[in-house]
């Protein structure tokens, strides 16, 4: 008889359980038979709607991996909507391994709509383990998230010793302050208390978008400094200023004319163009420097070095990174492989990371360029509105060339962020073609040969 | 990678710090350290052969009340007779003097021999060597030309402190300048408005003149180097004090930059940028161990020795009497120099060769004479003279 009773309330928990199931098999179903990018969408609304676990990790699937940025970004934005517990975990994981910049931006805002979201971020911050790109990538999407309650994290970490992410702190705290006060006047403090080139580039950098008359004086002081490219960035944004300020406050040209009649002649009107633009690179290479690179190298490192020195020399806006890659079993083995220089403004870094490189380690199974490549491009603080470039200079064939070919052609296609492929022709007389595909996925056409 | 000569190179340091009659050398050389610790090392400018790299407080400090280098007033002193002599310098207000700073009185022109700290109304007994010269200069011409009697100078004095070694030198750069023959050499600024070094010199005085009051007229001091090697290093207590030493001083460097060209025949040759993470890494070795330096002394009672693990040659340093500045004499360190060494020094030698003595370096009296009558030689089977 009491089982009698219980039967009925069991089923009336069970059925929305049952339901969501259904849903959700109906939708991976969908997601399965999806030909084309708006069909794979229309199956993320439906994956959405159920709100299970299983339907969660398969938008996290689509988020990571899926050719089309907009499914990827659609993806994101229903795991942020999505009543599944795993959503959080799945999002931070996402965040943790980067992606294209829209990408990245989408998992944020989806984080962001969790409850507890930013403090996971910030506890991710704090773990041991976390590298310096993926601590990069949790500022970002701290600075992303555009809420109140990351400000204090995002300050704290603004002068950490490491330049790379206080650089990614501080653009994360500017980007979204729409100039106000308080984030004017912490400009202007670091304006005036950072003394090198390396330390003061980065707020250069980041304070354009949040330019203010308050800063005309840091920036004219900076001017009396003997390194170009401090002079050069702070004469920029003196440049901007006065070109904003000149189109806020140009007067009308006068109605009618002279007192013999002549019309005036207009003012010389400003135009949105006038405000002077700099262009900004982020390059970033990968290095091969398996064992047998022993006789190449030395060229190699000279080659770039004089590469960057040009760069330099040209007055750029530049950032240089680093990826030396090797070997390795398993996928452990080769990321512990990969010595890395997240983006830097100093030169004197990159000249030192370069000199310090050793070939060496197995590539019986392939070097890793294909993870240089993911890293690279997934992970690196890309500025947006940057020209963006990964060179890979390989001296031998890809591990994984599908993954190399799609990871180089959506970062193209999206982003229009370039990967170049130089090959080093050294025993073998041709160039292995998978990396002339990488190259033409990556928007750079052929392979540069280097003899 | 050709090895650096060992050439000595003559660096000078000004200190400032409280007047001090009875300062003994440990307390020079805490002042010292105190100063090299109060700043820091930035780039600076490249113009042709000089490059001048700036020394920036650490923490900004333009106190006027800061001691003897805030002082720029001018010296009055009492000439005595002989070619290298003590005389009396007197000075209105507390200052350091340079080695090299030009004493003018009367019809003759004398330089210093040695640094010293001057108190005011006290006054001091200062060895000057006298200039062969007997024509006036303007009384406003102590300040303007007080860096004219520049490195060279300074090295020739210092290293070869014989009775005749300024005039030699002296005479080198008439020769230099382009300047005609004559038996009693002419005053400095002959040299300095000579037509072969004004249009250069002015030149380099303009792209040299922002140091005055570079990094938000934070600069407290300069490394100059001329060539190859550093031949110069001051350090004011306050950043007002630099900016009017670099305006006085500027000059009389841009002048050594085109007479070093000339000498070494570069003069209008493309020159190659510095590599300034180089220069800047050399100079921070160079001031680190500065701020190290003297623990033991050296058989000559006046020569204090570097401590360095790595460069136990590194070079010598000597204190004034007084305890209050210094000269040091260095070798660069390593197998590469912050810059390309000449194929040849001047006169011909090889400069990668052993100097015959260490402690007199290549411009002794005997290689100056043998370098003039080879310059000579050679300007007149061409021509020119």
């Amino acid at each position: 008889m009491r089982r009698l009773v219980l039967l009925p309330l069991l089923l009336l928990v069970l059925t929305p359980c049952a339901e969501a199931d259904s849903a959700t098999r109906k939708a991976l179903a969908a997601l399965k038979a999806a030909r084309n990018p708006a069909q794979r969408i229309a199956a993320i609304g439906k994956l959405e709607a159920s709100g299970g676990d299983q339907a969660a990790a398969a938008l996290a699937r689509l988020v990571a991996g899926d050719p089309a940025i907009e499914v990827r970004v659609r993806a994101a934005h229903a795991l942020g909507r999505t009543r599944a517990e795993s959503a959080r975990e799945l999002l931070f994981e996402r965040v943790v391994d980067g992606g294209p910049l829209a990408v990245r931006d989408a998992v944020a805002w989806a984080l962001a709509k969790k409850a507890k979201g930013a403090r996971l971020l910030t506890a991710g911050l704090e773990q041991a383990r976390r590298t310096t790109l993926e601590r990069g990538l949790l500022l970002r999407a701290l600075g992303a998230m555009r809420d109140e309650g990351t400000r204090d994290t995002l300050l704290r970490w603004i002068d950490d010793p490491d330049p790379y992410l206080g650089a990614e702190a501080l653009r994360g705290l500017v980007a979204r302050a729409d100039g106000d006060g308080a984030t004017v006047a912490l400009l202007v403090r670091l304006l005036r208390e950072r003394r090198d080139a390396s330390g003061l580039l980065p707020v250069l950098d980041a304070a354009e978008p949040a330019l203010d008359p308050a800063l005309r004086l840091a920036l004219q002081r900076l001017t009396t400094f003997l390194e170009p490219a401090v002079v050069e960035a702070a004469d920029h944004l003196l440049r901007v200023l006065d070109a904003r300020v000149v189109a806020e406050t140009e007067p009308q040209p006068a109605k009618g004319g002279d007192r013999y009649g002549t019309p005036e002649a207009p003012p010389p009107t400003r135009i949105p163009g006038d405000v002077p633009t700099r262009s900004r690179h982020d390059l970033v290479y990968l290095l091969d420097v398996t064992g047998s690179t022993v006789m190449t190298l030395p060229a190699l490192q000279d080659r770039i070095r004089q590469e960057i020195d040009l760069l330099v020399g040209l007055g750029l806006n530049l950032r240089v990174g680093f990826i030396a890659y090797r070997g390795g079993q398993g996928m452990q083995a080769r990321l512990r492989g990969l010595e890395v220089l997240p983006l830097t403004y100093d030169p004197t870094r990159v000249h030192a990371f370069v000199a310090d490189l050793k070939s060496g380690g197995v590539d019986d199974r392939g070097a890793s360029a294909a993870l240089a490549l993911r890293v690279a491009l997934d992970r690196m603080g890309w500025r947006v509105g940057a020209r963006r470039t990964v060179q890979l200079i390989a001296d031998g064939p890809c591990e994984d060339e599908a993954d190399a070919i799609a990871r180089a052609g959506i970062h193209y296609r999206a982003e229009r962020t370039r990967t170049k492929v130089a090959y080093v022709l050294r025993t073998r007389t041709q160039v292995p073609a998978e990396l002339d595909r990488i190259a033409k996925a990556g928007g750079t056409g052929a392979v540069e040969v280097l003899e | 990678m050709r090895r650096c000569p060992l050439v000595p190179l003559a660096l000078l340091l000004v200190l400032g710090g409280p007047p001090q009659a009875d300062a003994g050398p440990s307390d020079a050389r805490a002042a010292l350290a105190e100063l090299v610790r109060g700043v820091e090392v930035r780039r600076g400018i490249q113009h042709r052969s000089l490059v001048v790299v700036a020394l920036v407080a650490r923490e900004p400090c333009d106190d006027p009340d800061a001691g003897p280098a805030c002082s720029t007033a001018g010296l009055a002193w009492a000439p005595d007779e002989g070619r290298v002599e003590v005389v009396a310098a007197n000075a209105a207000e507390d200052r350091v003097v340079p080695t090299g700073t030009l004493l003018r009185e009367g019809p003759r022109e004398r330089v210093t021999a040695y640094p010293l700290v001057l108190t005011a109304g006290a006054g001091a007994h200062v060895e000057a060597i006298r200039v062969p010269s007997g024509l006036d200069v303007a009384a406003d011409a102590v300040r303007t030309f007080a860096g004219l009697a520049g490195p060279e100078a300074r090295h020739v004095v210092t290293i070869a402190p014989h009775p005749d070694a300024l005039g030699e030198l002296l005479e080198l750069e008439r020769f230099l300048a382009g300047l005609p023959d004559g038996d009693v050499p002419g005053p400095l600024a002959a040299i300095r408005d000579a037509p072969r070094v004004t249009t250069a010199r002015a030149a380099g005085a303009k792209a040299l003149a922002r140091l005055a009051t570079a990094y938000g007229g934070e600069t407290r001091g300069y490394v100059a180097f001329l060539g190859h090697r550093p031949v110069e290093v001051v350090v004011s207590k306050a950043a007002s004090t630099h900016a009017d030493r670099w305006r006085a001083a500027v000059d009389g460097l841009a002048t050594h930059g085109v007479l070093w060209e000339e000498l070494y025949g570069r003069t209008g040759e493309p020159v190659e940028p510095v590599d300034w993470t180089r220069v800047l890494e050399v100079t921070a070795r160079l001031l680190d161990q500065v701020g190290k330096a003297g623990v033991r002394r050296s058989p000559d009672a006046t020569r204090w020795r570097l401590r360095s693990k790595s460069a136990s040659r590194l070079g010598w340093l000597q204190l004034d009497e007084d305890g209050q500045a210094l000269l040091l004499e260095a070798w660069p360190l390593g197998d590469t120099g912050p810059f390309p060494v000449p194929a040849r020094g001047p006169g011909g030698k090889p400069v990668d060769e052993r100097p015959d003595s260490i402690l007199q370096g290549t411009l002794t009296r005997e290689f100056l004479e043998r370098f003039l009558e080879r310059l000579d030689r050679i300007r007149r089977g061409l021509g020119l003279r």
